[in-house]
């Protein structure tokens, strides 16, 4: 194969960059609704543990985990409550209810606060 | 690694102090291992300040690995380097075992963290093990089919498999949480039937165990290495060019650190060139029907082995797939709905697919199909010019399957950096030197981490710089006085007897 035709290949394979590096509205590989969501390239952690402190005027859960250590977390607009399959908001949430907490790592931001469900007593 | 204690016998045997290179590259063993050690400490969250220290300790641990290789390249005391090459490979990996447990702890309780779970008896590990969480399916898909759920039919939101995650043993409560960490929980497994048999080995072991996954990747990994080495003795090739994956950033993070099942796919992909090399024809088709079983891709190598093996023995590696998907027979079609799921919607850091996306955007209502249709004819034309250039001869298989799958690789519309761990060890026996550059640039693709978004910017620079490299050092084709480095696989087995006439092809030189 000659010279000339490996430029060409060249030149195509330095395209897609330029094509991307227009905007995003030129190709929409990340606003698309594939299944890699951003969240599937966001940081999260989970926490589970009993409620500590819930504070609505501050925006802020505190979470006691098994060892003791308690941990502050950011409410938002965002965040869901959920107890199994309902969605509850945070003035359902009272202290010492036992949560599991799925936030984001980067700001400490609570997504999901899954309150754990009580066990039906054996008798 | 030289230890404080040992330090004087081992200078005195291999002769440390009369060898300035085989220091520096102790020295690089140490750097590197500095990296490793603060990679454990290191806060890895989607943030700018996170990723690009990230990307600089990255940076950091390749530098040192070229400049290793660069050091081993003339290097005549061959005995000392490969203690140092391979005690570096066994360090760098144990002390990435240990990444994802929470960074903020100190030694004692991070071995505390992994001794819960390794016992099964907490999820010591973070979801995401420095920006990956692939490994939470394997846990999951070992324990589903362990309990005799098949996972083709179950994706694991499936409520039909909640009593999975809620165990009556009061100790072991891990699964609930394996379960949440699994992502794409909606869509079904896509690993073919040895991966997930691997999956469930692993399980065995230790029900849960995100350090026993890994330790079991390792393995294959450390198989991979030991088939690379062997293969380059065969070669009658430095040893010592196993550097270039003993070594290799991407490799030591995609499967120690993140608990990557490539490891697997290189180590039986090694073990295909490996007995291609040595005329071992049967164990080269049953290796390759291995490498199948566990990711569809080497299914492209097909043309070549065929050039090789012929049809009957070709077919000895395609009765192993058949065999390996005949426990799933009742499965039918829903043995490849998570992988057509995967097929159709997912794109990632797709430089030439994208490309292809934009040019024929106005074409089509379903850019993204055609785009698909386009790629694979290109690629199809790439596979008949390799398989038209193929010489046929054993030794340049590598090369051709290199070429091949990383044609695949970057045609397709996601390349998950890891999926170059596939590449790397047939890169390194045919000197295809591109591959191994990419293995460093395509981890530009951790810069979405940042915010969920892919940029353009990252994209020209990752392709437009392995444009650069492809044009300078790997135009495989190229003949006469230019003839390129990666060329040199290329030679043909006669050249190779004329120039030592004590090989032979097939034989241990």
């Amino acid at each position: 194969m000659n010279r000339f035709v490996w430029k060409i290949m060249l030149l195509l394979w330095m395209l897609p960059g330029l094509a991307l590096a227009q905007g995003s509205d030129s190709t929409e590989p990340a606003s698309k609704p594939t299944t890699n969501t951003p969240s599937n390239f966001s940081v999260t952690r989970t926490l589970s543990g009993r409620i500590s402190s819930i504070s609505a005027g501050a925006k802020q859960l505190v979470v006691k985990d098994s060892t003791g250590k308690l941990h502050t977390l950011k409410v938002a607009d965002e965040t869901k409550y959920q107890e199994g399959t309902k969605n509850l908001g945070l003035e359902d949430l009272h202290d010492g209810q036992k949560v599991k907490v799925t936030y984001r790592a980067a700001d400490s931001t609570a997504l999901e606060v899954r309150l754990a469900q009580a066990r039906p007593q054996q008798h | 690694m030289i230890e404080t204690g040992q330090s004087p016998q081992v200078i005195r045997r291999f002769g440390l102090w009369r060898r300035p290179r085989l220091w520096t590259l102790a020295g690089l063993l140490l750097f590197s291992e500095a990296v490793y050690v603060a990679m454990l400490r290191f806060d890895a969250v989607s943030s700018a300040k996170s990723v690009f220290t990230f990307l600089a300790l990255l940076a950091f641990l390749f530098l040192c690995y070229g400049a290793g290789y660069r050091v081993l390249r003339d290097l005549q005391e061959r005995r000392g380097a490969m203690v140092l090459i391979v005690s570096g490979a066994l360090l760098f990996r144990l002390t990435m075992l240990f990444a994802g447990l929470p960074h903020d702890s100190d030694w004692k309780e991070m071995l505390s963290a992994a001794r819960a779970d390794v016992r099964g008896r907490a999820v010591s590990y973070d979801r995401f093990l420095l920006f990956d969480n692939d490994i939470w399916r394997y846990l999951w898909d070992g324990h589903v089919w362990a309990n005799r759920a098949n996972p083709y039919l179950y994706e694991p939101s499936n409520p039909r498999l909640d009593t999975l995650a809620s165990s009556s043993d009061s100790e072991n409560t891990v699964w609930s949480d394996v379960r949440d960490n699994v992502n794409h929980p909606q869509v079904p497994t896509i690993y073919p039937p040895l991966a997930e048999s691997m999956f469930y080995a692993a399980h065995a072991l230790a029900p849960g165990s995100v350090f026993v996954m890994k330790s079991f990747f390792v393995a294959f990994d450390l198989l991979a290495l030991l088939f690379v080495a062997l293969t380059l003795r065969a070669l009658d090739r430095p040893a010592t060019d196993m550097v270039l994956y003993a070594w290799n950033p991407l490799i030591i993070k995609a499967i120690a650190g993140s608990g990557h099942m490539d490891a697997m796919v290189a180590a039986a992909l090694a073990a295909t060139a490996y007995f291609m090399v040595r005329g071992s024809h049967a164990s080269a088709a049953i290796a390759w029907g291995l490498s199948v079983l566990m990711k569809l891709s080497p299914l492209v190598l097909l043309p070549f082995l065929l050039r090789r093996l012929g049809w009957r023995k070709t077919g000895l590696g395609i009765a192993v797939i058949a065999l390996g998907y005949l426990p799933f027979l009742n499965s039918g079609e829903a043995a490849f709905a998570g992988l057509r799921t995967f097929a159709h919607r997912w794109q990632f850091n797709a430089g030439i697919f994208d490309l292809v996306q934009w040019l024929v955007g106005h074409l089509s209502a379903d850019p993204s199909r055609l785009a698909k249709m386009i790629c694979a004819i290109i690629f199809l034309f790439l596979l008949g010019y390799l398989s038209w250039k193929d010489d046929g001869a054993n030794r340049s298989f590598a090369f051709y399957s290199a070429t091949a799958l990383g044609g695949l690789l970057v045609l397709g519309p996601t390349v998950m950096p890891w999926y170059v761990v596939w590449l790397l060890p047939l890169a390194v026996i045919a000197r295809t030197r591109i591959w191994i550059y990419f293995s460093a640039l395509v981890c530009l693709a951790f810069l979405v981490m940042i915010d969920g978004m892919e940029r353009g910017g990252v994209l020209l620079l990752e392709y437009g710089i392995f444009a650069v490299f492809l044009h300078r050092n790997c135009l495989p084709f190229k003949r006469g006085a230019e003839a390129s480095k990666c060329d040199q696989v290329l030679i043909t087995e006669e050249q190779m007897l004329e120039m030592n006439p004590k090989t032979v092809i097939g034989e241990k030189p």
